[in-house]
């Protein structure tokens, strides 16, 4: 914990405020997020945590405050100029959101056609290599509606790993998928840890929070209620985090 | 008294929410052709969508472009036929059918077919994508939805339709023809004399203006509602039909004014 405080953050969040008409979703959060460690972002529904990630790569806008990424605001940028730093921020759509009129192949090399100037061979052996780590080979010709739930997460994972991203966003990535598929999930997440990548993972998976996190940040109403290490936040005095992780009602 | 005054606040309420929601529309439609028109300009450039767009925008839509042209050209020159018999005009059915065709039903009806088709795709296919997540996706994955899904659905309605109205006019007054000859006894080569050859450039290209515009207003409009569906599947819904009647008055209301500016300008 002292090593990361003394890192400078890669992703810094400073007042942001956010309203949904009469709704305030959040009222002036700060959070840091650094380099190569796992944040959770953990709360009840819809107290804002899915809006927060989707700030961290632009796809919300903040109403007021500041979010650096390697100290460049992002809060500020157009579309175009956030080009650049989607290449380098991966998100993980809840539900995969892959493209349903393309297959699963046309789905990985989507980025890659985009952003690269690699051949066809060479995309197809990006893709195949990366559907490998997933557990996905075979599955290059199907379309997302011909696969499971589970599968579909994957592939959204493979997707967005695919460039090689420095952060990887997931916006519950093992909500409603079988123990197996969610232990698939967290294998690759333990995987990436190893390999550096910083993670920002939104979810209500205790076994997911408690098993491959660094720190947890609690939510709620709109604001950090409170943020540690898994095991603070595990065995934290708060009565309404206590309860969240126990199931009882806050 | 009570129900009256109920009865009132309710259509205040209602009126009101109708011109919030055309208030919204000519804002946010404005702002999507303003975006697309600079984004049109910028790399990367997709033609294959392009290509696949006015494929199956376009050619797809020439079956009931086609079947509304020829009955449409046929009943109106079964229409005019009895009707002008009555006073000895049966002879002017080709240049009427012909004018009629070219200036006016050729442009406004297919254009109403191909909004009902092809505006309703539009606003479902991107509407679905919207409320799965997937235009998130193309812009988290660091690309642009306008450049991906607007821009190749508004230039290939730009380019499909005057094309399938050309083809609109030649089905119809063909109709017409067939029906002229069998009905009304009027031989093909006056048909053919009468309709075509009496056209002045301008009918064709008037028609022709027409539905470009007519094009752009039911990608604009099929686009805009996709963009903005909420909701999950019955939001695609209401969408969808939001946007095959808007696109649908909109060439109505906008054929009329066309015109008049038409009128004012070609007798000048």
């Amino acid at each position: 914990m002292r090593e990361k405080v003394e890192k400078k953050p890669l992703i810094e969040i400073r007042g942001i405020h956010k309203r949904f008409g009469n709704k305030i979703v959040h009222g002036g959060i700060d959070l840091d997020v650094y380099p190569g460690e796992v944040l959770a972002l953990m709360g009840g529904s819809g107290c804002g945590k899915s809006v927060l990630l989707r700030m961290i790569v632009g796809l919300e806008k903040p109403d007021r405050g500041t979010i650096k990424f390697n100290g460049q605001h992002i809060e500020t940028l157009s579309e175009d100029k956030l080009v650049p730093i989607r290449k380098k921020i991966a998100y993980v759509f809840q539900y995969g959101a892959l493209f349903d009129s393309f297959s699963v192949e046309e789905n990985l090399a989507y980025p890659l056609r985009e952003h690269t100037d690699l051949n066809e061979h060479q995309i197809h052996n990006k893709v195949t290599t990366t559907l490998d780590k997933l557990g996905l080979r075979g599955s290059e010709k199907l379309y997302p509606s011909g696969l499971s739930g589970g599968m579909q997460r994957r592939v959204g994972v493979a997707r967005s790993i695919i460039m090689n991203p420095e952060v990887i966003l997931y916006d519950e990535p093992t909500t409603g998928l079988d123990p197996f598929n969610t232990q698939q999930i967290l294998k690759i997440m333990l995987h990436l840890k190893q390999t550096g990548a910083t993670s920002v993972l939104v979810t209500h998976d205790m076994h997911a929070i408690f098993s491959v996190t660094d720190r947890v940040a609690f939510l709620k109403d709109g604001q950090i209620l409170a943020l540690g290490t898994r095991d603070e936040i595990k065995n934290s005095p708060i009565r309404e985090v206590s309860s969240f992780i126990h199931g009882e009602s806050y | 008294m009570d129900k009256a005054k109920k009865f009132f606040f309710l259509g205040y309420e209602s009126s009101l929410m109708i011109l919030i929601d055309l208030m919204d529309f000519i804002g946010g439609s404005f702002n999507l052709f303003y975006a697309s028109f600079l984004a049109l300009f910028r790399r990367p450039f997709y033609f294959k969508l392009l290509i696949e767009q006015c494929y199956s925008l376009g050619v797809k839509s020439s079956s009931i472009v086609f079947i509304t042209a020829l009955s449409t050209g046929m009943v109106m020159s079964l229409q005019f036929g009895f009707g002008l018999e009555r006073f000895g005009g049966k002879l002017y059915v080709p240049k009427v059918v012909g004018l009629s065709i070219m200036r006016e039903l050729g442009p406004v009806l297919s254009c109403l077919m191909i909004a009902a088709r092809v505006g309703a795709g539009i606003t479902a296919e991107i509407g679905s994508m919207n409320v799965t997540q997937q235009i998130d996706a193309i812009r988290a994955l660091g690309t642009d939805p306008i450049k991906r899904l607007v821009i190749p659905r508004v230039l290939a309605l730009l380019i499909m339709t005057p094309l399938l109205t050309v083809f609109a006019d030649l089905v119809g007054i063909f109709g017409g023809m067939f029906i002229s000859n069998a009905e009304l006894f009027i031989h093909p080569d006056f048909y053919y004399h009468e309709a075509i050859l009496s056209l002045k450039t301008s009918d064709f290209l008037v028609g022709i203006f027409k539905t470009s515009f007519f094009g752009l207003v039911i990608a604009l409009t099929g686009c805009y509602y996709g963009m903005n569906t909420q909701g999950g599947t019955q939001g695609v819904g209401q969408s969808t039909t939001k946007s095959v009647v808007t696109s649908s008055l909109l060439i109505v209301v906008s054929d009329f004014v066309m015109t008049k500016l038409f009128w004012i300008f070609e007798r000048k």
